[in-house]
């Protein structure tokens, strides 16, 4: 099965990779770009910030324009509550021209993960008002059920905590966001290998939304071509079905006793 | 006017907010949030600005 005839679709919106990739935490604009391109990505998520005259480099979004091919998704990081949040998704509109928009709030800086009632709120009004809302979520079930219900267009459950690297902590619990949810499962944050994101793949997961494990990588171009491939071999793994996981050894080589002494 | 750019106090020789913009070598592309509002594009020309008006200038920068 190749990517070509397995789209990801996301609020009508068709994507060969499903690697979504972050543009935080990079050295320069340049390596940023090389590992985009590496990615093969399609979609990625860039933050709101002010201008600053004295360092234009940290403008992202031109040398992005220029990659005709990729989609952006704001993010409302810095946002407290679902009011911020809500303001931010329409200026980053206003500068992105981009429907997407990840809601993202998370008040505590010491471990940054997302309160579950504003980033309801957020989502639930900026789906209102047409926006192709992506939130940001603990990976609990309900929640994701429950923003499903008021329009996401997809939900991303946190494996860890954002930039942690500390990988898949909440395996139990996104097999279960997976089994129910009719929206793409996306897992954003925590993951720090490749084969994590492969497994993320292979449990049926729709994509990945990676940035620090990237970006923070000895040669993040090359990092990147190392997630495309291993996000391609889990939707495979997936695809092809894995074999059921049993109790007991079940042999692959016949049995017979002809080696034996004894009849 | 005596405005608040940024979060910065700026002293601006001047009323245009287009002026300002230009003063302030902003690219073309920046959203402009003046006291919490978004200031469409194509009404930057025709906006004046007054004491205390708090400006923001976004742009788009890396994230995750």
């Amino acid at each position: 099965m190749t990517t070509a005839c397995d789209p990801l679709s996301i609020g009508g919106h068709s994507f060969g990779s499903r690697l979504i990739l972050g543009t935080g935490k990079f050295a320069d604009a340049q390596i940023m770009q090389r590992a985009l391109l590496a990615a093969g990505t399609e979609l990625v998520t860039v933050a709101l910030r002010r201008f600053n005259p004295r360092r234009p480099e940290e403008d992202l979004l031109s040398p992005l324009t220029t990659m005709k091919h990729i989609t952006l998704m704001p993010n409302t990081s810095g946002a407290r509550d679902a009011r911020e949040a809500i303001r931010a998704a329409h200026i980053a509109r206003e500068l992105s021209g981009s429907r997407f928009v990840k809601v993202e709030i998370h008040p505590n800086p010491h471990h940054l993960l997302p309160d579950a009632l504003e980033t309801f709120e957020a989502a639930r009004v900026l789906a209102g008002e047409g926006f192709v809302v992506l939130p940001y979520m603990p990976p609990d079930p309900v929640l994701a059920h429950r923003l499903e219900e008021v329009g996401c267009a997809a939900v991303m459950p946190l494996a860890s905590p954002i930039g942690s690297g500390q990988g898949l902590t909440c395996r139990a619990l996104l097999r279960l966001i997976v089994r129910d949810s009719s929206v793409p499962v996306i897992v954003d944050a925590g993951l720090r290998s490749p084969s994590e994101a492969a497994a993320c793949l292979e449990m049926g997961c729709d994509a990945v939304l990676i940035n620090s494990a990237v970006a923070a990588a000895g040669d993040p171009p090359a990092m990147a071509a190392a997630f495309a491939l291993a996000v391609r071999a889990g939707r495979a793994a997936f695809l092809a079905g894995l074999m059921p996981r049993g109790e007991e050894a079940v042999a692959t080589s016949p049995l017979t006793s002809f080696l034996s002494d004894t009849p | 006017v005596e405005l608040n750019v940024n979060g910065e106090a700026c002293s601006f020789e001047g009323t245009s907010l287009q002026e300002l913009l230009e003063h302030l070598k902003a690219p073309p592309h920046v959203a402009v949030v003046i006291n919490g509002a978004v200031v469409p594009r194509d009404e930057r020309g025709q906006r004046v600005l007054t004491d205390r008006d708090e400006v923001d200038l976004l742009t788009l920068a890396g994230g995750g």
